[in-house]
């Protein structure tokens, strides 16, 4: 059967996926006069940014990613912050970003008061406090030239400008000091830092919301950069849930006159002699002369949409190299109450970690690498009515619990209880171990549920492709495929073997998390090559 | 007082090559060690009467492959080094009895590979040559050359022109690839890669590691083509030969003669000072095989170097701890897999899975419930060894916390923390059980069994600080340009004519020679 072709589509530019990069990227070319339509396999948009009310009725749950602080603090919000609060984008700010609760009552608070901060890791250690303090120091010192840094290209001139005139302005050493930090694991950061446990987990916890395990090499500068970026600033989440952002950024391309159509499966990207000319939906054909934007995993955009015959054998085993890290499951409860944390403080803060120490997050991890349940997955737990209460009926709440990490495929239960390896069949009793763990800490939080919502490694995959395996990262953030190496070695500027055709998202350069950096820098240059088209460069 | 030209402190491979390598350019030399022999790490003991164990180190593939006996390897020969080899020089056994040996014949690799899994013969074959014809010059060009020197620069700038800048990332990328990542994409066969993951302990590193993929490539191909040698008659032979070159080219060596400061003066290192108070002046160099910490902390007054250094040099991490049972056996103990007869090194292990397993208990100060256990058969390689007909053991663990937390099996009380024999000699015994599996006469045919606890290994050698064997964690932040400290430059101090070698400096540990040959070729 001959394809439609649809009409008027001369220099029509086609994003497929409507997750924040891909809308970001759209909204910057729609900003430029490109004629941009968005295509989305869901019938909502988003990506891995959804809020719905899974649970009941009125309360309303950010089924994946919920922590809006990297988007309000990138450059694509810069450029449209007004635009986007016309269209009704709102945040609601915790200045108690996060705390980390230990075994017996143990807690550290971080609050956007250092003194506060510094207060609460005194009770572990003084050393660490005046660790801490320093550590502050240093990281403003180095901030205003290190987050520029990761919102350039890699590699590129300006990255090495910036690099340059941070080595100017920090001493010719710092570039062995950032190498030094780039390449050490959590566990070797905190233990040059820290005494106490605590203080360490406190640190080293939030590797664990992207694939850095304690132990694992290269994973000391997210750790480091979030725990002081969310003590000076807190952190923010989207007011009425995490999807005021979507809807703002679809009211904006809508404004700009850019396109967005759901229940669009791309089901194949069109080359005609090495360039992407169209993509295939179904039965439509959509012309994409302007180019096109995958904001897909890799592995699905190669090997699904563009098809072997079409790349050369380097660059096939790149795809086939291309690495996911483990899965993630997550917890959805309505509460008729905020749960009773052994430690009553432990309410007012927006996310409570419970690893509790290195040593769980790394057999945690290491058992999940091994294809097991672990036995106590590290828990990240989002507490957003404390600070909006508009996501929940009067004096209710929700709770947002990530458990980290699991296997896609399960060869066994570290704790040899459960016998299933079909995640389908499994994850309530999973979500049951992981409530019982969540208990330890809570206890007498089993009467506080009014329903829960639990979302499988596997149904992650299910709601976001990009997801593959419950991968919440779209790729793992290892250091063998971060930076330049992300997605591939010499595929980091967004380009791809095939002419017309871009890729951005979580997979690609600056990596997962809501700072809309691969949709911006591929909307830049995609700007700037239009210009130089239309100027006859 | 005595007057030299070089002054060496310590007597580990990298002293000796550099002692070697200058005395023959008619420098003199002396080289200091503490101990009551030469050797460092290199050391053998006669435990039971007539058995020869190497206590510590024992295996000389990066020897024999490096630079340094390329250059020494006649005058070592003429003074009675010999090496015996093997072509059966690594295998694997899993608790069902699975096994697999690599051979240094590469079509009998690939031949034993294709029938555990189709296609993994070929990836193997495959995965050694494109190592070896791509990447082997700028791998070895950076784990074995001064990395702020021109040669590297020079290298790394014709690579550079060749691979360009895509294919040079593109390198890069697969330098810092886990070996887990690497087995699990390249190969099906649990076995194969059972026998693989064990290789990354001897690097220091464990198979979830960055760069883990990388050196577990370097050390299998240079196993699987150098095969596994042993010296002749125990490792001290090696150093006497080291010994009588030193001695034949003018050089002096003494032992039990521990030095505590290295004197300054002028902005240079003008000699040592030793605990019995006697001065020796070295008129052109200092060479310390040491630790940073030793060398900064102790050997260096505090106003010799910048502060900021002083405290990088206290931050020098170390790694696991290792232990070593030696085994003194009235035959050849019976395999009940006869294939594993004739290997030189054998690990006993459950997979990548069960090493990856054990490092992790070991990061998180545990006794592993089930350590790789790496088996080495010295005897079968050099019979000389032993009494006739006799056979040893050298049992090495690499997977053990410096401070034990506890036991990942629940079995062994570890008190306070600190090894005592009593642990060592109790977790020995776990491991014995493992073994007694695969090896079912071994309990009838022991003359004798030692067990050294990582304790016991830094007594025999402070350089191995809590019992890591390689005087440092080899993390990626402890590699190339940190290793010891990116404050320094190659092998460098802020003292003039000081030079610090050995494990804790680049390129890190093993019987190489690396950084004792840089220097050395720096100096002459």
């Amino acid at each position: 059967m001959r394809h439609q072709t649809t009409k008027a589509a001369d220099r029509e530019l086609v994003v497929i996926g409507a997750g924040h990069n891909g809308l970001a990227a759209a909204i910057i070319l729609a900003d430029a006069g490109q004629k941009v339509t968005v295509l989305e396999s869901n019938s909502e948009p988003g990506g891995a940014v959804k809020t719905e009310e899974v649970t009941l009725p009125g309360f309303r749950h950010d089924l994946m990613a919920t922590n809006l602080n990297l988007f309000v603090g990138s450059a694509f919000f810069a450029k449209y912050e007004d635009r986007l609060k016309s269209h009704g984008f709102a945040v609601s700010q915790s200045t108690k970003p996060v705390c980390s609760l230990f075994p017996g009552g143990g807690y550290i608070g971080v609050s956007t008061d250092l003194e506060e901060t510094l207060d609460s890791i005194r009770t572990y250690s003084d050393s660490d406090a005046d660790s801490f303090r320093v550590m502050r120091s240093e990281f403003d010192r180095v901030a205003p030239h290190l987050f520029p840094l990761l919102g350039v290209p890699l590699p590129s001139a300006a990255a090495a400008k910036k690099l340059l005139a941070a080595s100017r302005a920090l001493g010719r050493s710092w570039p062995f000091e950032l190498g030094k930090l780039v390449a050490q694991s959590p566990r070797e950061f905190v233990g040059d830092n820290f005494e106490s446990p605590e203080a360490q987990s406190l640190v080293a916890a939030w590797g664990m919301h992207l694939d850095f395990a304690p132990s694992v090499s290269g994973g000391a500068l997210f750790p480091f950069l979030e725990t002081m970026a969310s003590q000076a600033n807190g952190l923010v989440i989207g007011t009425g849930g995490a999807k005021t952002m979507i809807d703002a950024m679809v009211g904006l391309l809508h404004e700009l006159g850019g396109r967005l159509r759901c229940s669009s499966r791309v089901d194949r990207i069109v080359v005609e002699g090495g360039q992407a000319t169209a993509v295939i939906c179904g039965q439509t054909r959509h012309e994409a002369a302007g180019g096109i934007i995958a904001n897909l995993t890799p592995t699905h955009l190669f090997e699904d949409l563009v098809g072997k015959s079409h790349l050369d054998k380097r660059f096939r085993t790149h795809v086939q190299r291309f690495r996911y890290g483990p899965g993630t499951l997550m917890i959805h409860l309505a509460l008729s109450d905020l749960p009773p944390w052994t430690r009553a403080e432990a309410q007012q803060y927006a996310y409570v970690h419970i690893g509790p120490h290195l040593e769980d997050m790394d057999l945690a991890y290491n058992q999940a690498m091994a294809g097991l349940i672990p036995q106590r997955p590290m828990l990240v737990v989002g507490q957003p009515t404390v600070i909006d209460p508009s996501r929940a009926p009067a004096g209710k709440h929700v709770l947002w619990v990530q458990a980290r990490m699991f296997p896609a495929e399960i060869s066994g239960d570290a704790a040899q209880q459960i016998t299933g390896t079909d995640w389908s069949l499994i994850k309530d009793t999973v979500a049951d171990r992981v409530m019982t763990q969540l208990e330890e800490y809570a206890p007498g939080l089993r009467s506080k549920i009014l329903d829960r919502y639990v979302l499988s490694p596997q149904d992650l995959e299910a709601t976001n492709a990009n997801l593959v395996g419950g991968d919440s990262l779209a790729g793992s953030h290892h250091i063998m495929q971060n930076f330049v190496l992300r997605p591939f070695p010499g595929w980091s500027r967004y380009r791809t073997p095939i002419k017309n055709l871009y890729m951005c998202g979580a997979s690609t350069w600056p990596g997962a998390g809501l700072g809309a950096g691969s949709g911006h820098l591929v909307g830049n240059l995609l700007t700037s090559r239009r210009r130089r088209l239309r100027d006859g460069r | 007082m005595s007057n030299f030209d070089v002054i060496i402190v310590g007597s580990g491979i990298n002293s000796l090559v550099c002692a070697a390598m200058l005395a023959k350019s008619d420098a003199k030399v002396a080289l200091i060690e503490g101990n009551d022999q030469l050797g460092g790490c290199i050391r053998t003991e006669e435990l039971f009467p007539g058995y020869h164990h190497d206590v510590l180190s024992s295996w000389y593939p990066l020897f024999v492959g490096g630079p340094a006996y390329a250059e020494l390897a006649d005058d070592l020969h003429r003074e009675g080094l010999e090496f015996a080899n093997t072509e059966t020089p690594t295998g694997v056994i899993l608790p069902g009895g699975e096994s697999l040996v690599l051979s240094t014949d590469s079509s009998t690799n690939h031949k034993r590979m294709e029938a555990l899994a189709k296609g993994d013969g070929f990836a193997f074959t495959q995965a050694l040559d494109s190592f070896f014809s791509n990447d082997a010059n700028l791998t070895f060009g950076l784990i074995g050359g001064d990395l702020r020197h021109r040669s590297t620069i020079g290298l790394l700038a014709k690579e550079l022109r060749a691979r360009r800048l895509g294919g040079t990332i593109e390198f890069a990328g697969s330098a810092l690839e886990s070996c887990r990542s690497w087995l699990e994409r390249a190969f099906d066969s649990e076995v194969l890669r059972a026998l693989i993951a064990p290789w990354v302990l001897h690097a220091g590193l464990g198979p979830d590691d960055a760069n883990s993929g990388l050196m577990g490539k370097v050390i299998i191909g240079s196993v699987a083509t150098g095969g596994l040698p042993v010296v002749v008659g125990g490792s001290h032979k090696i150093v006497e030969a080291f010994s009588r070159v030193i001695s034949a080219n003018e050089g002096t060596t003494m032992t039990g003669t521990r030095v505590v400061k290295v004197l300054t003066g002028r902005g240079r290192a003008q000699g040592v000072v030793t605990a019995d108070g006697r001065r020796f002046d070295a008129k052109r160099a200092v060479v310390c095989n040491v630790t940073p910490q030793q060398l900064y902390g102790n050997l260096l007054s505090a106003d010799d170097s910048p502060p900021a250094l002083v405290q990088n040099a206290k931050q020098f991490r170390y790694g696991r701890a290792a232990m070593q049972i030696h085994y003194a056996l009235e035959r050849p103990p019976t395999w009940a897999n006869n294939d594993l007869a004739q290997t030189a090194m054998i690990h006993l292990t459950p997979g990548l899975n069960g090493v990856s397993r054990a490092v992790n208990e070991a990061i998180r100060g545990l006794l592993p419930a089930e350590a790789t256990i790496v088996v080495g058969q010295p005897t079968v390689l050099d019979p000389t060894r032993a009494p006739m007909g006799g056979a040893i053991l050298w049992i090495q663990l690499q997977e053990l916390p410096r401070t034990i937390l506890g036991d990942a099996a629940g079995e062994i009380d570890v008190g306070d923390g600190s090894w005592t024999s009593e642990i060592a000699e109790r977790y020995a015994d776990r491991i014995e059980d493992r073994l007694v599996l695969h090896l079912p006469d071994l309990r009838s045919i022991i003359v004798g069994r030692k067990v050294l606890s990582p304790q016991q290994l830094e007594a025999l050698n402070p350089n191995l600080v809590g019992g890591d064997p390689y005087s440092g964690a080899c993390t990626l932040d402890q590699s190339l340009l940190w290793r010891p400290s990116a404050m320094t430059k190659n092998h460098s101090t802020p003292v003039k004519s000081l030079y610090h070698i050995g494990a804790s400096t680049h390129p890190g540990p093993g019987l190489g020679g690396a950084s004792g040959y840089l220097v050395a070729s720096a100096l002459r």
